[in-house]
């Protein structure tokens, strides 16, 4: 058949069959909304949770409380914390993929496979989201500091990263939005663990000798990216800087002398002669530019440890603090012109609810429930992060992993962690402290979006150009478009299962992007189908079932190719 | 007489080549049959990510108080002699690059930086990628696009050239600040290591167009995304010699028209100025990100602007080691650009330019390393450099020594180590405006719209190049 024989009919049908594709674009409140909640609150819509989220008219903020509050580790079994069976299976306890306990053999496509799996899986989105974002504010380069481990033990030095990455990376699940849920938490638990202390060098800041200096690395970055950041907006729009140079040689001074005891795995130590006390008995004032100084007790030695602490504590609470995360909250979960916009009260109201020690849960349900979060000309505005790309066409064709034995293939994650990589992004392991980059900028490079494309292909079809890449996650397409009105015909035709394969664009679009695709995105997917048809050539039979899914799989490549995979 | 085109080919198809499939050989052929450079002049950067201890690679070796800030294990006692220069010594690990110093094709300027001195990496980064207003507040420069689109639409070089061609691409793993285009439509290209790129097969085992992805610019959502997705349009409309000369080539599409990973591989170590093959992870992506920035400046008329990195230069404890590696990987990869660069017969007219966002603490740390600060050591190499030193000598000065006089790195008058950090004289401001009016032939009047706020003349300039 012709391309344009095909196309004549395509049109036929688009004449006659009006009713699916002309789908695109029918205002629907409540599954558009679906989508974006699915898309902001989740990794992605599944044909499944679309269903449960325009069940009822409540469906979406129904699911947005329930995600506010992930289940406890502790009260809770194995399926319900880690979120469903299959991510249950994945990181299960007694199975062989995650370390459980310092020297457990343990790599890094390990912990890559992890984050995947419950991106992908897990039924708490929310919490893996937080997750992720803690992650990238706290962020630990690891890998390039291993060789401080390397103090004679059998036990190789990136067994100890990466339990140690896999540590931090399970309290961030656990307590960023569940659990203790304040920030001070996370950020008195990142500063005395071994990923962070080994990472800025806090086991190397250390005054013994006269003229010897504090490091300066951990405390700088506390401040300037953990924290309080170099300036915060006040009341009337003015940057006002934060700190001073003198502020952080004073909170440098304040952490000498915290470190490691290898003797006791890593744990936490305070050495009190590598503390470097205040000259005098007053307290000690920080912060001074930002107009909100706050003041910390001098300590008496050898309780030098209690000056670091109170700082976290002042820290935590700070204003300053307060505004910088929720600022990046919101331009993580709404966008980044929403956090200053004047026509806005998010940013207050968020940090009315912060309290002293940054009560997570309460922040993330002024955003979530607020009308900059609900608006429709928030949705699509925000670029997908490599892991929120990868995720999402996965999801959109309700892929699963396949099981050998009583565990999950964690191979099948193959695909999406190397399209990880192509964009950029190594989990866990991105090697600055500022953590990856999340600006729609930083996303939308071209080779990137070429390599979105080259991800769809290789998931999609299940082929990929490297040996070892022999397993993928299963997509059933045929499966994927079974209850697709109207069906393909008892004996199809080209001519006959112009209908049905014009619905099968629309479902495949819809699965991926709501309601938000065009006219021309559907004559797209069309085309691809068509190319199939001729790159097959005159062989071509629909009848014929390999045809019939090439046909399938060139369409959906296509579709989750598109712009739209590059949004939420 | 031998011209480019027959030693690159001499150098692909001679001995050692018989293995390659004929496609390699068709499709490096086309490449080459795009001819040499159209005479414009070019840029890399190499941006040195961290802050390099310039202290440390050009040591102010007439200052007496050198030995008292650096008295233990990063005093290096075995700097190199440099003709002309009486003040400094270079370090040891950079031994490749004392010809090129010698053949004055080498200017080492000691501290060029942000003037407000800034020891963020983040800010001081941005300072030089944005070249932002001098006042500017740090999320006000967050929101700036890089210099670099800036540049090239005053210097009328188009983002898209022949052949579909980028202007500017930055070959790393993320698009560099610099590069960024914000709301402009001068969109720079982004490539990342070859290393890392996997064909995809299936894309066009199914009959799909390469230029597929060009759908993505048709129904972008916002005018910025639009834009920078725009050059998918150019990548997926490159003609397979535009993408070769990208450096792009191998495996891209799967076509069967281009060699697979492990050809290029083969291929990479046959090229003239691939001699040394490193074995960490740091040095072997350098050394594969400047060949490819290389190949792609050397043979792509329309690219006027490439940019590559090399990490890990933020030293804060037991400095010694990393410096070393790093420092010698820099010097080798800049000696083998270098060599590649004059083997060439027709000049490519590329200038070098390795800059790093600030210096360190002049004293060492209580760890063996070194905190942020100060002024940062810029190194251009080219054939319009003033070979020289810049912002480090004294009274008695050399014959290649200019610029600002140098100053104690313990002068008597401070009272707290924490002061220490020599002073900017070459601000990055004024170091960029001197790269864009020189190299790219940006007008002085022009500057202003490169550089916000920057004057309409060259007082500013520290003339490291002609």
């Amino acid at each position: 058949m012709t391309r344009t024989a095909t196309l004549a009919l395509a049109v036929t049908g688009l004449c006659t069959f009006a009713s699916p594709i002309v789908a695109q674009g029918t205002p629907d409140p409540l599954f558009d909304y679906a989508h974006h909640v699915a898309r902001r609150v989740a990794y992605g819509p599944t044909n499944a949770l679309i269903t449960t989220l325009t069940s009822s008219p409540t469906g979406p903020d129904d699911y947005i409380t329930a995600q506010l509050s992930p289940p406890n580790k502790a009260t809770s079994t194995a399926v319900q914390y880690h979120g469903g069976q299959l991510i249950a299976d994945l990181v299960n306890t007694a199975g062989p993929l995650l370390p459980q306990q310092l020297g457990d053999p343990v790599t890094a496509l390990d912990l890559f496979y992890a984050q995947l799996g419950y991106a992908m899986f897990s039924e708490w989105q929310l919490r893996e989201l937080m997750t992720q974002f803690w992650e990238r504010h706290f962020n630990t380069g690891l890998y390039t500091r291993a060789p401080y481990f390397n103090q004679g033990s059998a036990i190789a030095d990136n067994n100890y990263v990466f339990w140690f990455e896999w540590q931090a990376n399970e309290y961030y699940r656990e307590h960023g939005l569940g659990g203790d849920g304040t920030f001070y938490g996370l950020l008195r638990y990142t500063a005395k663990h071994a990923t962070m202390m080994v990472y800025l060098n806090t086991v190397y800041n250390k005054v013994i000798n006269p003229g010897d200096t504090p490091n300066e690395d951990w405390a700088r970055e506390c401040l300037e990216l953990y924290t309080v950041s170099p300036e915060h907006r006040d009341a009337n729009g003015n940057w006002v800087p934060n700190y001073s140079q003198a502020d952080i040689e004073e909170a440098s001074r304040m952490f000498t002398g915290w470190d490691l005891d290898p003797a006791a795995s890593y744990a936490f130590e305070f050495n009190t002669n590598e503390h470097a006390y205040p000259s005098s008995g007053q307290p000690t004032v920080l912060l001074t530019d930002s107009g909100l100084p706050i003041s910390i007790a001098a300590p008496i030695a050898p309780a030098g440890l209690q000056e670091g602490e109170d700082l976290l504590v002042e820290l935590a609470k700070h204003p300053a603090t307060a505004q910088f995360i929720c600022r990046k909250l919101i331009a993580e979960f709404v966008n980044e012109q929403t956090v200053f916009s004047p026509t806005s009260t998010l940013l207050n109201d968020m940090m009315a609810v912060w309290g002293t020690a940054g009560d997570i849960p309460a922040v993330m349900g002024v955003l979530l429930s607020s009308p900059d979060f609900k608006r429709a000309r928030t949705r699509f505005t925000r670029a997908r992060l490599p892991l929120q790309a990868v995720a999402a066409t996965a999801r959109a064709f309700d892929s699963t992993m396949e099981y050998s034995g009583l565990y999950p293939v964690a191979e099948n994650l193959n695909a999406p962690y190397w399209a990880m990589e192509s964009m950029g992004h190594r989990l866990l392991l991105y090697p600055a402290p500022n953590g990856f980059p999340t600006s729609n900028d930083a996303q939308m490079s071209p080779s990137v979006a070429l390599e979105r494309a080259y991800y769809a292909s290789n998931l999609i079809s299940g082929d990929f150009p490297v040996p070892f890449m022999t397993d993928t996650l299963e997509i059933n397409l045929e499966q994927f478009v079974a209850s697709v009105q109207p069906q393909l015909p008892g004996s199809p035709t080209m001519a006959n299962s112009v209908p049905h394969l014009l619905a099968v664009v629309d479902h495949m679009l819809t699965s991926l992007y709501g309601s938000n695709y065009t006219l021309a995105d559907e004559l797209r997917v069309l085309d691809a189908m068509l190319g199939v048809v001729n790159h097959i050539g005159p062989t071509f039979d629909i009848a014929n079932n390999d045809d019939y899914k090439a046909v399938l799989e060139g369409a959906a490549i296509m579709a989750a190719g598109m712009v739209q995979s590059g949004l939420r | 007489m031998i011209d480019r085109r027959d030693l690159l080919r001499g150098a692909l198809f001679g001995a050692g080549m018989s293995a390659f499939p004929k496609a390699v050989m068709a499709s490096a052929a086309r490449a080459l049959d795009m001819g040499p450079v159209n005479g414009s002049e070019k840029l890399l950067f190499i941006f040195q990510r961290g802050g390099n201890d310039g202290v440390n690679t050009l040591i102010p070796d007439g200052d007496g108080t050198y030995g008292q800030v650096r008295s233990n294990e990063l005093f290096i006692q075995n700097g190199l002699s440099l003709n002309g220069v009486n003040y400094s010594r270079l370090n040891p690990n950079l031994d490749r690059l004392v010809d090129i110093f010698n053949g004055d094709d080498l200017a080492l300027i000691h501290r060029v930086g942000d003037p407000s001195m800034s020891r963020s990496h983040f800010k001081a980064m941005d300072m030089f990628e944005k070249a932002p207003e001098v006042d500017a507040t740090q999320s006000e420069i967050a929101a700036l696009s890089g210099f670099v689109p800036r540049m090239m639409t005053e210097a009328g070089v188009p983002y898209l050239g022949a052949n579909n061609l980028p202007g500017a691409v930055s070959i790393s793993p993320l698009m560099q600040a610099m590069f960024l285009a914000g709301s402009s439509s001068q969109v720079s290209a982004h490539v990342r290591d070859l290393t890392l790129t996997f064909t995809p097969g299936p894309f066009t085992d199914y009959g799909l167009p390469a230029t597929s992805v060009q759908h993505a610019i048709d129904n972008a959502a916002a005018p910025a995304l639009k834009g920078q997705l725009a050059l998918n349009l150019g990548f997926g409309g490159l003609s397979q010699e535009g993408l070769l000369a990208l450096g792009f080539a191998p495996g891209v599409f799967g076509s069967g028209l281009f060699p697979s990973f492990a050809d290029f591989s083969a291929m990479q170590s046959s090229h003239p100025w691939y001699h040394v093959k490193p074995s960490t992870p740091v040095g072997g992506y350098f050394m594969a990100t400047a060949e490819q920035a290389l190949f792609t400046l050397a043979n792509s008329p329309a690219t006027r602007v490439a940019g590559i990195e090399i990490g890990g230069w933020d030293t804060h404890s037991n400095q010694d080691g990393t410096h070393t590696e790093l420092l010698r990987w820099l010097g080798w990869g800049l000696r083998d650009l270098y060599d590649a660069i004059q083997a060439m017969p027709v000049d490519p007219k590329i200038t070098i330019v390795v800059v790093t966002e600030f210096g360190r603490t002049n004293f060492e740390n209580g760890s063996n390393g070194t905190d942020h600060g100060g002024g940062g050591l810029a190194m251009v190499i080219g054939n319009h450099v003033n070979g020289g030193t810049y912002n480090c000598r004294d009274g008695n000065q050399g014959t290649k020594e200019f610029g600002e006089l140098w100053p104690a790195l313990n002068p008597p008058q401070w009272t707290s180590p924490y002061e220490d950090a020599v002073p900017i004289e070459t601000e990055f401001r004024d170091f960029i405006a001197e790269l864009a009016h020189k190299v790219l032939g940006v007008p002085l009047t022009e500057l202003w719209k490169v550089i916000p706020g920057y004057p309409a003349n060259a007082q500013g300039f520290t003339d490291f190049l002609s």
